[in-house]
């Protein structure tokens, strides 16, 4: 028997003559306070096994589990209704019994006595026809502009209720902030703006989360717009929150510097010499936008940007088979050499069926460890939201629920993957197909989930459809504003090295794009083009965002996100490898694979090459951009200053300065050319100066043409795209 | 303030101290010199330890015994100078100006006139006046005096223990800082038992129904186990306390030994005849729950938050064997007839049944071995008892399950759904089964028929 709401006030009446408090609800407000003092946070008592050993569920989602945690647990020793000051739940938050969580909960603050009078009136649980809560709102409700100086916002937030009822819920809610240098948020809701940039304040209460875009603008002495040209709208919305914010952008890179970067964007390898030479000579007008369409229809362009998809589609001997991988390599070549639309590409992967050694995308859900991997990979890859966190409990950091991810996972549940007997001529393939019933079970709830789309709510579908069809056509509406997005932010994230919103597949509300409006316009642009990613990848190389110099000004030496400059990075291993090839004339062999083969055009990590794996080269075990490496690394450094790789080319008799060398040339014919290989200009006179009196002094003329190739090899400008 | 021998033993102290709770707490006058056991020590318990205590040990400060808090840390003089309050670091927090130093932090202010006993301690020599400077302050200040029970209930009170006293004729059940005793065939209650701690959690009667002991305490704060006498419902003695709850207490098959369990994960065999400690078994790694002895009693079974269950040998507090099969908390245990299998059952929700691993003819030992598992109710199990060939179980909800244990199945079921049952007790002979709720329910079964004989709420003075 509980106490239920009936029965309290005559229970009350019988102890005391005053008043009673207003019932206290264990899920609207206890449970709340308990989110709110980060009591059920993963690392305190909502990680899995608990601590101390008292567990609750993580940010309350199971209130359940959570009251007979409270209330039962342990013959009830947590709370205590006759003598409410003795529970444990108020004496250790409150630091009067030892708590190594520190204090939580002072004695005296409102959340204390929350829990007080929910123990006073003997820890109820809300009946089962209590309104539930329907959502919250915030107020401001839009993105936020906070200036100079005064530069404060108080949050409101109320939560709507099932009966139509609203409550005033601010005191219950948590407000965390995604940068607390530049906008701080105390726990009454006061947003206060601290230093100039941009972040989000995420409100939670229940299950519901709302995140709120933050600006501080705060004017920088001697701050002036110089208006600079726009090429297209990229250029133009970037402007605008350069201005905005009071940042200037950089001025254009040189063409030697356009020329190798977008060589290596496009075709992840360095522009040859001569055509680096010619490029430069060549003084008509557009030539940088006859280059981009050059190399968008080259077959390198093609090979390199599979690569980039081979990565995130876990193509691999050992997910797929040699016979598998190769497969994919072909198809994932064909569709980007055939510009095929981003739409058309997803839904032949995501509908895939048969043999995965003949037809391709089968090998989408081969990759996939399981069914969820299977729904979490698509989110993830197509969806920008890792849904991983929803499948045990609701995401901490974002609108998911286990009940979203369960309702989604029901589109890829039929989905049935079969080997091929040996006996039967099996070679290793697997047949996908889907079945015709299979219903996905809430783990919590044991309920049978309906199929269910962010925007849609559930589906019905019609038996005999397979329901991957039905997620397909969602997905790739050109209204879908998560599919657009996604790829947009995805593109520009490889042309930028950083995407809009980063990292690239974790869009949720506490983790805003730092150019929503660029954000919107490219993947508006992307879908009324029909997908095109020919075109998007034009209308970014061809604006003076992608084309600014990496060199900072006074006026934006403080950026890194908002693009006012470009960003150098370090070449990726692929491209790292075929640039030291090159520029040694000496071409890598890998094991298996015809000679030739660049590291940009490897059909599958080579997880035996040292070199590629301290640069860096992902394993393709996980559909996360992520596990590319992009820290820099020790061994890095170890293979440029006496690895094997690099030293046994610099070394060979048969590199570019040995043959150099036999063919008569000069020094300065040598350097020259070393230049224009590995950075596409010709020396500076000074660079000259230093190589021709190296050489002079050295015993050994070959020795010393290698010495300067490797100092070459050693220089930021070389390893970086600039 | 009385003079006591602190070598007289704990249980006459208790009785000789009942009326004299810590002065210092109550503020009134104190003469010199003052007293470390009955002034300073509750006090730094009550002020300081939740920070200063073996847990957390704040600033690498402890003051959960006389020994630690005259500690010096290394390379830094003692906190505590005898003689010189203002040169000790205990006495100068306490007064200090500046805020963010004065002690206690992030709690209720220290009052003026026990900061005053404080330095005058320190100044007239800073001593000792327990047995053994390093007991635990929990069990050297003088034994507490318990709030009376309320004379009418304001609410049921959950029932976390019961028991049938020998004869049958005395159900005995958790009350608010009282035993409360009722007639077990109409409800009616019989007896009130004061001088209890906050909670009850376990009981038990001496196999002559001489003695009635109950443990519990003050979660997170005191654990006691307590002696009366059920004819006059005199205390006899305050047997066993610790800083946290006291779990179980069971008496062995003659009478001869009590077996006491704590959540400072100890096992205490206590000798009723003189209520003498003889043996102190540490060799869990989490709070004990509960005990069962063998029926020849020579061994314990006990359960524990560890996620173990041993088997101990009384003679030795040797552990014979261990298991481990749960893999998670263990709530409850129960020894068979024969001695040689034991049941087990927590928050895994199943009851394991496995072989004790004594000693077989030949000497040779096999430890701990699973047998079977029998159902469970799919529910962390909270309790479990046994009576013959009869186990039953108490889980989280409103039923209670017996089981035949020779054919290992349900038999049946008891009680209707609803809130967790929190005590079990079965009488004597085996045919009455007792199920206390956390709604305040006590209900009483014929276990031989299933047929309901009485049910009450075990809350003096509710609903009347």
């Amino acid at each position: 028997m509980f106490f239920s709401r009936a029965t309290l006030p005559a229970l009350l009446a019988a102890t005391a003559v005053q008043a009673a408090p207003p019932p206290v609800s264990f899920q609207h407000e206890v449970l709340p306070v308990l989110t709110r003092q980060g009591c059920n946070a993963g690392t305190c008592h909502g990680s899995p096994s608990g601590k101390g050993g008292f567990a609750l569920s993580l940010f309350a989602f199971d209130a359940a589990v959570d009251h007979a945690s409270l209330t039962r647990d342990l013959l009830g020793r947590r709370v205590d209704m006759f003598n409410p000051e003795l529970s444990l739940i108020l004496r250790k938050p409150s630091t009067e019994l030892a708590h190594r969580g520190g204090l939580k909960l002072p004695k005296g603050s409102p959340e204390y006595g929350i829990l007080r009078d929910w123990i006073v009136q003997g820890v109820g649980m809300d009946s089962a026809d209590a309104p539930p809560c329907e959502g919250i709102e915030v107020t401001p409700g839009t993105a936020v502009t906070l200036r100079w100086p005064v530069p404060v916002q108080q949050l409101r937030v109320t939560a709507r209720f099932g009966d139509g009822s609203r409550r005033d819920i601010t005191h219950l809610a948590q407000f965390t902030s995604s940068d607390e240098a530049i906008i701080e948020v105390d726990p009454a809701g006061r947003v206060i703006g601290r230093r100039r940039g941009q972040a989000a304040v995420m409100v939670r209460y229940l299950e519901y989360v709302a995140a709120l875009p933050f600006t501080l603008v705060k004017p920088v002495p001697g701050f002036r717009w110089t208006n600079p040209s726009a090429a297209n709208y990229v250029d133009t919305l970037v402007h605008a929150k350069l201005r905005e914010l009071q940042f200037t952008p950089s001025g254009l890179c040189s063409d030697s510097e356009f020329l190798r970067r977008v060589h290596l964007d496009l075709t992840g390898m360095l522009p040859a010499a001569a055509e680096a030479a010619a490029f430069l000579a060549n003084e008509t007008p557009g030539k940088r936008a006859r280059l981009i369409d050059t190399l968008l229809s080259s077959p390198e362009h093609a090979v390199f940007w599979a690569q980039r998809w081979g990565d995130l589609l876990r193509v691999s001997p050992t997910k797929l088979r040699p016979e598998g991988v190769e497969a994919m390599n072909r198809w994932l070549v064909n569709a980007m050499a055939d510009n095929m639309p981003h739409d058309q590409f997803a839904r032949a992967l995501l509908t895939a069926s048969g043999d995965t050694f003949v037809n391709a995308p089968a090998n989408y859900f081969r990759a996939a460890s399981s069914r969820d991997d299977a729904l979490e990979t698509t989110t993830q890859l197509f969806l920008g939201a890792r849904l991983a966190c929803a499948k045990c409990h609701n995401h901490p950091f974002d609108r998911w629920t286990q009940d979203h991810y369960y309702g989604m996972s029901a589109f890829f549940h039929r989905v049935q993957r079969t080997g091929v007997d040996k006996k039967k001529g099996g070679k290793g393939e697997v047949l996908v197909g889907t079945a015709n019933e299979g219903e996905v079970i809430h783990p919590r709830t044991g309920r049978t989930m309906t199929p269910w789309l962010p925007g849609r709510g559930k589906v019905t579908v019609p038996k005999g459809i397979d329901r991957r069809e039905i997620f397909a056509d969602w997905l790739t509406r050109r209204d879908n504003p998560w599919f657009a997005r996604t790829a947009a932010n995805r593109i520009w994230a490889q042309l930028m090295g950083r995407g809009i919103v980063e990292p690239v597949d974790d869009f949720r509300g506490s983790n805003p794009p730092v150019n929503g409006p660029l954000l919107k316009a490219l993947a508006r642009d992307f879908a009324e083009h029909g997908f095109d990613r020919g075109h998007l990848l034009r209308v970014i190389l061809n604006s003076r965002t992608y084309q600014a110099s990496s060199r900072t000004e006074p006026g934006n030496v403080g950026d890194r996100i908002l693009f006012s400059h470009f960003q150098p990075r370090l070449l990726t291993a692929e491209q790292l490898l075929d640039a030291v090839c090159r520029v040694t004339g000496m071409p890598e062999k890998f094991d298996d694979l015809p000679a030739g083969t660049r590291a940009t055009a490897l059909p599958s990590p080579q997880m035996s090459h040292a070199f590629l794996r301290a640069f860096g080269q992902p394993a393709r075990t996980t559909a996360c951009t992520c596990e590319r490496a992009t820290e820099p690394q020790l061994a890095q450094a170890l293979e440029f200053l006496r690895g094997r790789l690099v030293h046994g080319k610099l070394e060979s008799p048969d590199n570019r300065l040995q043959m150099a060398l036999a063919a008569g040339n000069s020094d300065l014919e040598i350097v020259t050319e070393l230049y224009w290989t590995a950075l596409s200009r010709p020396p500076a006179p000074g660079e000259l100066t230093v190589a021709s009196r190296h050489i002079a002094q050295a015993a050994d003329r070959a020795t010393a043409l290698a010495d300067v190739c490797w100092a070459i090899l050693n220089t930021n400008e070389f390893m970086f795209q600039n | 303030m009385l003079f006591l021998n602190p070598h007289l033993p704990i249980f006459i102290r208790a009785v000789l101290i009942a009326s004299t709770a810590p002065t210092a707490l109550r503020g009134e006058e104190e003469p010199s010199p003052v007293s470390f056991r009955t002034t300073i020590a509750p006090l730094l318990l009550a002020q300081c330890q939740g920070c200063h205590g073996a847990e957390t040990a704040k600033a690498d400060y402890r003051v959960d015994s006389y020994t630690e808090l005259m500690r010096a840390a290394d390379g830094e003089p003692p906190r505590v100078r005898p003689g010189q309050p203002t040169a000790s670091l205990l006495h100068e927090l306490l007064v200090t100006l500046e805020e963010e130093d004065r002690m206690p932090q992030q709690s209720v202010p220290i009052k003026p006139r026990q900061i005053e006993l404080i330095r005058r301690w320190i100044a007239e020599g800073a001593r000792f006046d327990g047995e053994a400077p390093s007991t635990p302050l929990v069990r050297l200040i003088p034994v507490r005096q318990h709030e009376p029970a309320p004379e009418k209930y304001p609410r049921p009170l959950p029932v976390t223990a019961l028991a049938f006293s020998p004869d049958g004729t005395r159900l005995a059940a958790a009350g608010l800082r009282e035993i409360t005793l009722w007639n077990p065939a109409n409800g009616r209650l019989l007896q009130r038992i004061p001088n209890m701690a906050q909670r009850i959690l376990a009981l038990a009667w001496s196999p002559d129904g001489s003695q009635l002991v109950a443990a519990g305490g003050i979660p997170g704060e005191l654990g006691e186990v307590r002696v009366f006498d059920p004819s006059t419902g005199a205390l006899l003695a305050v047997l066993h306390r610790a800083a946290d709850v006291a779990f179980e207490v069971q008496f062995d098959p003659d009478g001869a030994t009590l077996a006491v369990a704590d959540a400072e994960n100890r096992i205490a065999l206590y000798s009723p005849a003189d209520f003498s400690r003889f043996r102190l078994i540490d060799n869990h790694a989490g709070w004990v729950m509960a005990l069962a002895w063998s029926p020849d009693g020579k061994y314990l079974v006990s359960a524990s938050r560890d996620k173990t269950a041993k088997i101990i040998e009384a003679k030795s507090g040797a552990a014979i064997s261990t298991y481990g099969g749960h893999h998670d908390e263990v709530f409850g245990v129960a020894f068979r007839a024969d001695g040689q299998q034991v049941f087990s059952a927590g928050r895994d929700g199943k009851i394991h049944v496995w072989k004790a691993g004594l000693a077989d003819t030949t000497g040779k030992r096999f430890g701990a071995e699973k047998v079977a598992e029998l159902g469970g109710q799919g529910r962390s199990t909270v309790r479990l008892c046994m009576a013959g060939d009869h186990l039953f179980s108490a889980a989280g909800e409103g039923q209670v399950r017996q089981y035949d244990v020779v054919r290992r199945q349900p038999l049946r079921e008891f009680g209707e759904p609803g809130d967790w049952v929190m005590a079990l007790a079965h009488d004597p002979f085996g045919s009455r089964l007792a199920a206390g709720g956390h709604d305040g329910m006590v209900q009483v079964w014929n276990t031989q028929t299933g047929e309901r004989l009485a049910d009450f709420m075990a809350s003096p003075g509710w609903g009347r």
